[in-house]
């Protein structure tokens, strides 16, 4: 059992929240709300887990659902993101990090997850409760989309 | 590369220490994002600029800050009731902001538990097409009270109106719901790696109508539109109450199986199956596709069939796994609250 101790939550996953909270709201500043917001709550509802990726895979989900809720919110409609996330040095860089900005959340969590994190689909299933075969298309037409982007962008 | 690009791109990214510094401080003192400090001081002075609107406020204003703080900032209380079916439904507080509107909703009533679903039978009167949906956000074991946050959008964008009224009604809600994952289903397959009978394509009699479906792929998209149904039978197999298998074999060269849902338009039991060989590995449906018999004087009944690209031979060394969903109880009624809306 894997006690809930919010500073070593923190201090492991902490990258893991804000990375996931970037690559779905590419805004440092919602991101900073998101992760404040996910440690907020593990805190308060102080899980106890079975084992770290269990624990990874809690703070995943609700990193997932703290950036939904604020895309669904109203008055996030009224709000531009400044898109300032990635400091991009080279132009393979850029050019992804423009095609990222093209997609839609859904896709780029898909992909944050797969590409980054190294989860498999049917775990990406769990983390963001959609059915594997979900997953295995948004994935799909995520590479689809990316490919598509690239070639326009390099 | 993407793969790399990405990871160098993720890698130089990660919380600044006055962020960390920040949120392990406020875990002590149960403090508000930085951001939405600024909404709160917002809030104050809105409350005491206007006294009026405060007093009428505050009870809605408390419960809806107890639930969600940064909501409490935008949201108009309301906190108007109805009661039916034994079961009080509440409007806490609304929402307007241009094309979208959001509604905290509570259910409280010996019908409600923490598994309850409000079954998309809610519904926000107006007269744009919309786009709704809707969370289960809280539940109260002792009230027995269910807290939801529904939300819809209008789909031409066009403004919903304020200074008027809106009216919220809700139609029937699930209750007792319960999931089996991962449950091994006791069939053997290798008595099913047969042709199996369909039901003959546009045969009156047997009245079956497509009702849907879903595919990994394009190609099994395309497969799933032209599907053929297997005819139903007695339950092959029970794999948990509401949910059982009554067809299964090969049809077209691929695998089906059929699950009969009861009628989903009173429950909406469902399963999601895949088949596990003799290695341990895992193998998910083709497509699935959904079939419902609309003849008359029948009570309904939902089937789908989940269809998988595989050969006989192998089939006879897999097996049969699902997830379960399954509700007990459909409690129906006729809940309808309407409110004013302040001119935001």
């Amino acid at each position: 059992m894997i006690p809930a101790d919010t500073a070593d939550a923190v201090d492991r996953y902490g990258a893991v929240v804000y990375r996931m909270a970037c690559a779905q709201t590419r805004s440092r500043q919602d991101a900073d709300d998101i992760f404040q917001d996910v440690f907020l709550r593990y805190h308060r509802s102080a899980p106890v887990f079975e084992s770290e990726e269990h624990r990874k895979a809690w703070l995943l989900r609700v990193t997932v659902n703290r950036a939904r809720s604020l895309f669904t919110a109203p008055w996030r409609q009224r709000a531009v993101p400044l898109e300032d996330v990635y400091a991009c040095t080279d132009p393979e860089a850029s050019a992804v990090d423009m095609a990222l900005a093209r997609l839609s959340g859904k896709y780029r969590s898909v992909i944050h997850l797969y590409y980054y994190e190294g989860y498999g689909t049917d775990e990406i299933a769990e983390i963001l409760n959609r059915p594997p075969s979900t997953v295995r298309a948004q994935l799909t037409r995520a590479r689809q989309k990316l490919k598509e982007l690239l070639k326009e962008e390099l | 590369m993407f793969s790399d690009t990405y990871r160098k791109m993720n890698d130089a990214i990660t919380p600044s220490p006055a962020l960390v510094e920040q949120t392990l401080a406020q875990t002590g003192r149960r403090r508000f994002p930085l951001r939405r400090a600024a909404a709160v001081a917002a809030a104050a002075v809105l409350c005491i600029a206007t006294p009026v609107l405060a007093a009428q406020t505050e009870p809605g204003y408390q419960l809806l800050y107890a639930l969600s703080p940064a909501a409490a900032q935008f949201f108009q209380p309301v906190q108007r009731s109805c009661t039916d079916s034994g079961v009080t439904m509440e409007v806490v507080a609304v929402q307007v902001a241009g094309s979208a509107a959001q509604a905290y909703i509570t259910l409280t009533g010996d019908a409600v538990d923490e598994t309850c679903d409000l079954f998309d039978s809610y519904n926000f009167h107006l007269p744009f097409d919309q786009i709704s949906h809707c969370e289960r956000v809280d539940y109260d074991t002792e009230t027995r009270t269910a807290t939801f946050l529904c939300s819809t959008e209008t789909m031409d964008g066009n403004p919903i109106p304020t200074g008027g009224k809106m009216t919220f009604s809700l139609g029937c809600f699930l209750s007792g719901k319960e999931v089996a994952k991962d449950l091994a289903v006791d069939l053997s397959l290798a008595d099913y790696a047969l042709e199996a009978e369909t039901v003959p394509a546009g045969a009156p009699s047997d009245a079956y109508a497509r009702t849907g479906g879903g595919a990994s792929d394009e190609a099994g998209e395309a497969l799933m539109h032209a599907s053929p149904m297997l005819r139903p039978d007695v339950p092959i197999a029970v794999p948990v109450e509401g949910l059982s298998i009554t067809a299964m074999g090969y049809a077209g060269g691929l695998f089906h199986v059929q699950t009969c849902r009861g009628d989903a338009a009173k429950l909406d039991n469902h399963c999601q199956l895949w088949l596990v060989d003799e290695n341990g590995e895992r193998l998910d449906s083709l497509y699935s596709a959904g079939f419902s018999n609309f003849a008359e004087n029948t009570s309904r009944l939902d089937y789908t069939e989940d269809v998988f690209d595989i050969a006989p031979e192998k089939l006879a060394r897999c097996t049969l796994h699902g997830d379960f969903y399954t509700a007990s109880t459909l409690t129906e009624g006729s809940w309808r609250i309407t409110f004013p809306l302040e001119n935001t």
